[in-house]
């Protein structure tokens, strides 16, 4: 990934500030070094990740991992999810909804929408903590299709 | 309505039947008076026909023994001497008959003794100048018999019979004519009373058929005005049940935001406790090898503060997050469990709470307790995982409240009450306090000596479920010697829930 002439940026949507440094610190304690991008609200991100157009342009030569909340204040993550697979240019863009919410069928409506990785964060630091560390691993090993 | 109708219809009734019965009483009553004297004119009559009868057939007499005298006396033959005899005999019994009969008529005002008398004397006089004559014959003085018969005394004599018959005939006559007029009178008005009578009964039978017609009518008003109101009350209870179930609703959906947004900031709270404790490690492994090399006291506070004080406020901050966690997570599953769809499907009780029993009998034998099921719990259409939740809950508690040094008893009883089922779980441990039947099934409220775990959800849950499965939980308790919990669920909640729905 590193190797990578354009290193991938990860896009984190989150609007609890503290959740947005846990999981940060978490991610770079796993070696983790990619670029995080970080949004407090719904709009600012979708400005960013489909361009202040929308047409999703922007996206174009700039690969992106997305963590997202369910739980914003001016709009629902699944809306954002739903515009970020509905859109020819960030449709491969991996995300990973990242959220207290475990309600089943919450859970399903995103993978249906086309989420790639669902996880609740848990109540206990440890696990959580655990949780963002085994993320940053994985992001650290996975790959990410080039968009252009 | 109905009330006031249903006496006034009592009332018609029982006037038409009164009326109805006196016009069949008077109906009969005047037939039996009237047939009576029908009777007796029909008997008057025809003791008058009689007598009539009896002075014909005393005349014939007469005419039958003169007839063979004269037979006798022209051909001296003694064959004609046998109607004579006939006659005679016929006459004596004739006269005995008339003289009794002629009596009777009108018991005897009609015809007097005198003028029968007078007619049997003439009558006897003739049958005695017949026999006189025929003794003549006999010793052969024609002669003589030739005088008596020029004479014209039989003629005389029966003319004089004739005429005197004739007299009493005719008060006979008109005897009988009279008693006929009578009866005929008598039989008309008799059919007069009787036609009265049907005329009473057809205008009672309608005005009966009117006021049955009309209370018929009242009754099919009221009933339909018990059918609107009953919708009515119906339609009321089902929006009062709407309302109370989309309280409810909210209440749930409130829990479950509640609860999930409080959980955000636990989560910062617990992790950036957790970045504490590391970054109060590396503090601590500093402050420690600085602490060896020079006997500062402001380096022994810091000692005390990391090795002491801060382990003591995070072990506070970590405890309370856990206990905040676990209440968060109680409300939650209440939510859930307040949210789950109930599936109605018919259960047997029994095995439904030997199953409960059974999966926590380590519990029972821990805490030194028997359960038993007392009879025969009623079969429900229920939810199975809800209705095992309730009796759980029961039970188990039943077993956390026992007495210290009372070897614990917990009952289980049921019976069905209308559209209901009514369980109870009764224990012999150490009671509640009246003050706190209610409390105790509020969320996070406990009763009694806080000895035992528990968060103070079990009641509330139980609660919820138990009034989610048609019906409610209450307590009975003296305090001391023991508790009974009494769950009221619906029968057939397929049956409620279809009822709410409708």
């Amino acid at each position: 990934m590193t190797k990578d002439p354009k290193p991938v940026a990860i896009i984190m949507i989150e609007d609890d500030e503290g959740h947005a440094r846990l999981i940060e610190k978490n991610i770079r304690r796993a070696g983790v070094t990619n670029e995080i991008i970080s949004f407090r609200d719904g709009t600012s991100g979708v400005n960013y990740l489909l361009g202040s157009d929308g047409s999703g342009r922007a996206a174009i030569g700039r690969p992106s991992l997305v963590l997202l909340d369910l739980n914003l204040p001016d709009m629902t993550g699944i809306d954002i999810l739903a515009r970020l697979k509905a859109n020819e240019h960030t449709r491969r863009t991996p995300v990973i909804v990242l959220t207290t919410t475990d309600d089943a069928r919450e859970i399903q409506r995103c993978y249906d929408l086309g989420a790639n990785v669902y996880i609740t964060k848990p109540l206990n630091y440890e696990s959580f903590a655990n949780a963002i560390r085994q993320l940053g691993l994985f992001l650290s090993v996975m790959q990410i299709p080039e968009l252009d | 309505m109905l009330r006031w109708g249903a006496g006034r219809f009592v009332g018609y009734s029982l006037l038409l039947l009164a009326g109805g019965a006196v016009v069949l009483l008077m109906i009969v009553s005047a037939a039996f008076i009237f047939s009576s004297r029908s009777q007796l004119h029909g008997t008057e009559s025809l003791r008058a026909a009689r007598v009539d009868r009896l002075i014909l057939e005393f005349i014939s007499d007469l005419v039958d023994a003169e007839t063979a005298q004269r037979g006798f006396i022209i051909t001296s033959n003694e064959a004609y001497l046998e109607p004579y005899e006939k006659a005679l005999t016929q006459f004596a019994k004739d006269v005995a008959d008339l003289r009794l009969r002629a009596a009777e008529v009108d018991e005897g005002k009609a015809i007097a003794p005198e003028p029968v008398e007078e007619l049997i004397r003439l009558g006897q006089e003739k049958m005695d100048l017949v026999g006189h004559n025929l003794a003549e014959f006999r010793a052969g003085n024609v002669d003589e018999l030739r005088v008596v018969i020029a004479s014209d005394q039989g003629r005389v004599l029966m003319d004089e019979i004739r005429g005197k018959a004739e007299a009493i005939r005719e008060i006979a006559i008109a005897v009988r004519i009279a008693r006929a007029a009578a009866m005929r009178e008598t039989a008309t008005m008799l059919r007069t009373m009787i036609s009265l009578g049907v005329a009473m009964i057809v205008v009672l039978t309608a005005g009966a058929t009117m006021i049955m017609i009309r209370h018929l009518r009242q009754i099919d008003e009221a009933r339909q005005e018990l059918i609107e109101i009953n919708q009515e009350l119906e339609s009321r209870v089902r929006e009062r049940t709407e309302a109370v179930m989309r309280t409810n609703d909210e209440l749930q959906r409130y829990a479950y935001i509640v609860s999930h947004d409080l959980r955000a900031p636990l989560v910062n709270i617990m992790g950036f406790t957790s970045e504490l404790e590391s970054a109060t490690e590396r503090l601590t492994t500093y402050v420690r090898k600085t602490g060896e090399e020079a006997n500062d006291p402001d380096q022994a506070d810091a000692l005390l503060a990391v090795d002491e004080d801060i382990p003591e406020a995070l072990g506070f901050i970590r405890s309370s997050m856990k206990r905040m966690d676990s209440l968060i997570n109680e409300i939650l599953k209440l939510s859930r469990a307040g949210r789950r769809v109930l599936e109605p499907i018919p259960l047997d009780t029994q095995s439904l709470v030997s199953e409960c029993i059974d999966s926590i009998r380590q519990r029972f034998a821990e805490a030194g307790a028997e359960v038993h099921i007392e009879g025969r719990l009623p079969d429900v259409v229920s939810d199975r995982s809800a209705l095992q939740q309730v009796f759980t809950n029961l039970l188990d508690n039943a077993t956390k409240y026992l007495k210290d040094g009372r070897p614990g008893q917990i009952t289980v009883r049921g019976r069905l009450e209308r559209g209901s089922a009514v369980f109870e779980v009764e224990d012999n441990g150490r009671g509640i306090a009246e003050t706190d039947f209610e409390r105790i099934f509020e969320l996070f409220r406990r009763a009694g000596a806080q000895d035992k775990p528990g968060d103070g959800i079990g009641l509330a849950h139980t609660r919820m479920l138990a009034r989610r499965l048609g019906g409610d939980v209450s307590v009975k308790s003296d305090g001391e010697t023991g508790t009974t919990f009494i769950v009221t669920i619906a029968r057939d909640l397929v049956l409620r829930m279809g009822r709410n729905e409708a």
